[in-house]
């Protein structure tokens, strides 16, 4: 059957996505060797960065999917619902990028934030997306909240050039542009380093598929089980009525 | 469309005139919001005037989300959004027009806002061609995003605070703009604040047009 | 090793193990609710 085959596929990503993720916390804390200029403190090189393209790449999802359920055409529940998952993933990613940017720029600059570009970019969006989960609780039909977080997520996505581009003039016209140099513009990345990266770049984007397809799963089966408890009211209500006339 | 736009525009100021609950509410929630910057701040007017752009800005715009919600009540109100769609109107004139309703009420709180923080801080409003352009401007482009946002966020059991959740990240940047081109202006700098007015207007035409398009779909929605 | 090293390997490890416990939560009781409704064994709710 395709849906046991399907199964076996999510569970294979699942199994790749865990070893994966091992390997790259055995690569970046044991074997990969610290840096000149940043010591062992480069070891965090081989999370961050990945969580942030994770973080993106789901809310790039979250838009083409919002758009693709917008749009007459291609309108399915199934978009909503990846959007959705894709989105409440997207947050948890986001949260840890900002976490680990902080825990990299307390022992670099000094300070646990720094009002710098990219940073404040990504807490905006994440404050964006907390917005899009909340917005997704209220109760409503389905249709209005498929429609609603979808237009919702394409507002919010108009607005990430507007944000980069405030935050970037905010923080690089009056001040020494210094800050706004990330983690890997400073390093010299090189031989195990090279593979230690591109490593945690895979295995992390691996866990997100699986983790996607894991909760759009459980949204889906959790759609299809509201439907089944109305259909059973529906007829539990029929019943009364014809034993009571 | 500018018609129908026209129409809703006057629906709404004469409703608003009638009930006065932004002027009634609004406008003094704006006020008490400068006075507890006067006492945050330990009325330091030297300190006040530094941050004056800021305190504005956010007092404003904390302002301004009230406005938005007090639009979409009007329109929830008569269950608006259901008779438009049986009387075949544009809804990008409906749009339109509350966008200039709010951006109306938002120049009045905005005015309300400049005088009283440069009475209260001690402030003198130095070029106030550039200040009141940057004013009308940030006012345009919150109200075009919020109408949609307020759209979006009410009816049903929507909770108040989700509006305020969904429309403050969102217009951030103009937050950002606007604060910095005031900063600019009352330092007498005004060739600085022109990046920001770039920012300002992109904003406000963006969404301005993304407004009048899904407008219609968030109604029917 | 680094205490900073160590606290962000951990905050990655706790992000999203959390979030793989919830899914685990989340999936267990759904499908008490579906064998209460007598939904059968690796029904997938396939969307028409």
């Amino acid at each position: 059957m395709r849906s046991t085959q399907l199964r076996r596929l999510r569970r294979a990503i699942g199994a790749a996505a865990l070893v994966g993720v091992a390997a790259t916390a055995w690569l970046g804390l044991v074997v990969t060797p610290p840096a000149e200029f940043f010591g062992n403190l480069v070891r965090l090189l081989y999370v961050h960065p990945s969580m942030a393209w994770v973080a993106f790449l789901a809310f790039g999802v979250t838009t083409l999917a919002s758009a693709l359920y917008l749009w007459r055409r291609t309108r399915r529940p199934a978009w909503d619902l990846l959007a959705a998952a894709s989105a409440e993933v997207g947050v948890v990613f986001t949260g840890l990028t900002l976490v680990t940017g902080s825990i990299w720029g307390r022992p670099t600059w000094g300070v646990w934030w720094t009002w710098d570009a990219l940073l404040t970019a990504t807490a905006v969006l994440f404050l964006l997306y907390l917005g899009y989960l909340a917005l997704r609780r209220v109760p409503m039909s389905e249709e209005r909240r498929g429609v609603r977080s979808a237009v919702w997520a394409l507002i919010a996505f108009v607005d990430v050039p507007i944000i980069n581009q405030s935050v970037y003039w905010w923080r690089t016209l009056h001040q020494r542009p210094s800050l706004s140099i990330g983690p890997t513009n400073a390093v010299e990345v090189h031989g195990i380093m090279a593979v230690a990266l591109a490593v945690s770049f895979v295995s992390f984007t691996l866990t997100w598929v699986w983790m996607v397809w894991v909760r759009f799963d459980l949204a889906r089966r959790q759609r299809a089980l509201e439907q089944l408890e109305l259909a059973h009211a529906i007829a539990e209500r029929l019943e009364s009525v014809e034993a009571g006339s | 469309m500018l018609r129908v736009a026209v129409a809703v525009w006057r629906k709404d100021l004469s409703i608003e005139w009638r009930s006065r609950v932004l002027l009634n509410q609004v406008v003094p929630v704006t006020l008490v919001i400068v006075v507890l910057f006067g006492f945050g701040l330990d009325a330091r007017t030297t300190l006040l005037r530094a941050a004056l752009p800021g305190l504005y800005w956010v007092s404003v715009f904390f302002a301004l989300t009230l406005a938005v919600a007090r639009a979409a009540a009007i329109e929830g109100e008569a269950n608006a959004g259901e008779l438009l769609r049986l009387l075949d109107i544009t809804p990008s004139g409906v749009y339109l027009g509350k966008v200039l309703a709010v951006a109306t009420w938002g120049l009045g709180i905005e005015a309300v806002a400049a005088a009283s923080a440069a009475i209260l801080f001690n402030a003198a409003l130095v070029d106030p061609l550039l200040l009141s352009g940057v004013a009308v401007v940030a006012d345009v482009g919150v109200s075009a995003v919020g109408v949609v946002l307020a759209q979006l966020a009410t009816g049903e059991r929507a909770s108040e605070s989700l509006l305020p959740l969904l429309t403050l990240p969102v217009v951030s940047p103009v937050l950002l703009a606007a604060a910095k081109a005031w900063q600019a202006g009352l330092a007498r700098t005004p060739s600085l604040a022109f990046p920001w007015v770039e920012i300002l207007l992109a904003f406000s035409c963006i969404y301005l047009v993304v407004g009048m398009l899904v407008y219609g779909i968030v109604l029917e929605g | 090793m680094n205490g900073y090293v160590v606290a962000g390997y951990l905050a990655v490890a706790v992000g999203l193990g959390g979030y793989w416990l919830w899914l685990g939560l989340l999936a267990r009781r759904l499908r008490r609710r579906e064998r209460e409704l007598g939904v059968r064994e690796g029904h997938d709710g396939s969307l028409a």
